[in-house]
């Protein structure tokens, strides 16, 4: 199926209210969806014999931190059956207080087994919850690690389990840099 | 048998025997870590032949004297490294290897390196690089047998 017939076959199902498609960013285009929407329109793209997007070739988190400051989850959707692909976003606020109580969206762990990991890493790099994973931890970074490094407001702390992170004659040389 | 020379003997001192010895077969723990992992493998390998210096590699920390730290450390290994290094043997030494190893080098600024692996352990030699040439290394080695040739261990002090 070609992009076209896939949206309008989408926005039967959803609704065109819920749905925003963009064209006219660089890159490929894009269809933004609200968070509440995800799963029922995840299984049906699955599910869906005409769409059959059998495939999640990769799911990742975005932070902006522009004017306002929001984090986007990206799906990376293929079909093996009819070799057509649908890029989704999922954006969600991170408001200054309780920014983790926000991050949240559903898990589509249970639809495409493959967003298992990437979402573990989504949320050790960006702390994005994902609800109704069965196994949801960090990924890459040790459990007892604090923050979420990718966030764009992140302060490393002084130290890691009492490992200084910084190196003192490296910060001499930064400072004599910075004089000349 | 007859005694060929001057009586067929070689005198010197305990301390000096027993630092020849060492020095001699320093066997080092692979840990390759990241690129320097390569550079390490090609420093055994038949070019360089550290082999021909009594360095062989071992592949577990209880049968070797020499740990050479090849490549960036991370927070999550850190813990590991020190687990290997607290199994050597004594006495025990450490070549931190290339710049990340020396300083986080290339990812000084990131959050999951650990700035120098002399945070961890204590290092002997350092050998810069990035990564650093198999006769870089081979140096680095060759720095080391010349401070094991100065140790005293069986007289104290001085």
């Amino acid at each position: 199926m070609d992009r076209q017939a896939i949206i309008k076959r989408i926005k039967n199902i959803i609704g065109e209210a819920e749905l925003e498609w963009v064209d006219d960013q660089p890159g490929d285009p894009y269809l933004v969806v609200g968070r509440d929407k995800l799963l029922r329109l995840a299984i049906y793209l699955k599910g869906d014999p005409y769409l059959a997007f059998d495939t999640l070739m990769c799911l990742s988190g975005v932070h902006h931190m522009g004017d306002e400051d929001e984090v986007e989850v990206v799906y990376h959707l293929y079909s093996l059956r009819h070799r057509h692909q649908l890029t989704l976003k999922v954006r969600l606020d991170r408001p200054a207080f309780f920014p983790h109580f926000y991050l949240r969206v559903d898990s589509v762990s249970g639809i495409w087994p493959a967003a298992g990991w990437l979402e573990r890493e989504a949320y050790d790099m960006l702390g994005i919850h994902f609800v109704g994973h069965n196994d949801f931890r960090r990924l890459l970074l040790p459990p007892d690690w604090e923050g979420h490094p990718l966030q764009k407001d992140y302060q490393e702390p002084a130290a890691y389990r009492d490992i200084s992170t910084t190196r003192e004659e490296v910060e001499g040389i930064v400072v004599r840099l910075q004089e000349q | 048998m007859p005694s060929e020379g001057f009586f067929g003997a070689v005198f010197t001192t305990v301390d000096k025997a027993l630092n020849w010895f060492r020095l001699s077969s320093v066997w080092y723990l692979l840990f390759g870590l990241a690129c320097c992992g390569i550079e390490l493998m090609q420093t055994g390998g038949p070019r360089a032949d550290i082999d021909r210096i009594g360095s062989v590699p071992r592949p577990t920390p209880r049968q070797s004297d020499l740990m050479i730290v090849a490549g960036t450390l991370t927070y999550k290994m850190a813990s590991r490294l020190r687990l290997l290094y607290d199994q050597m043997a004594e006495p025990k030494y450490v070549i931190a290897m290339g710049s990340c190893a020396n300083c986080g080098g290339l990812f000084q600024l990131s959050y999951s390196v650990v700035k120098g692996v002399d945070k961890i352990v204590p290092v002997d030699v350092y050998v810069p690089g990035c990564p650093p040439r198999p006769e870089a290394l081979t140096e680095g080695i060759l720095k080391l047998q010349e401070k094991i040739r100065k140790e005293r261990f069986l007289v104290k002090g001085d």
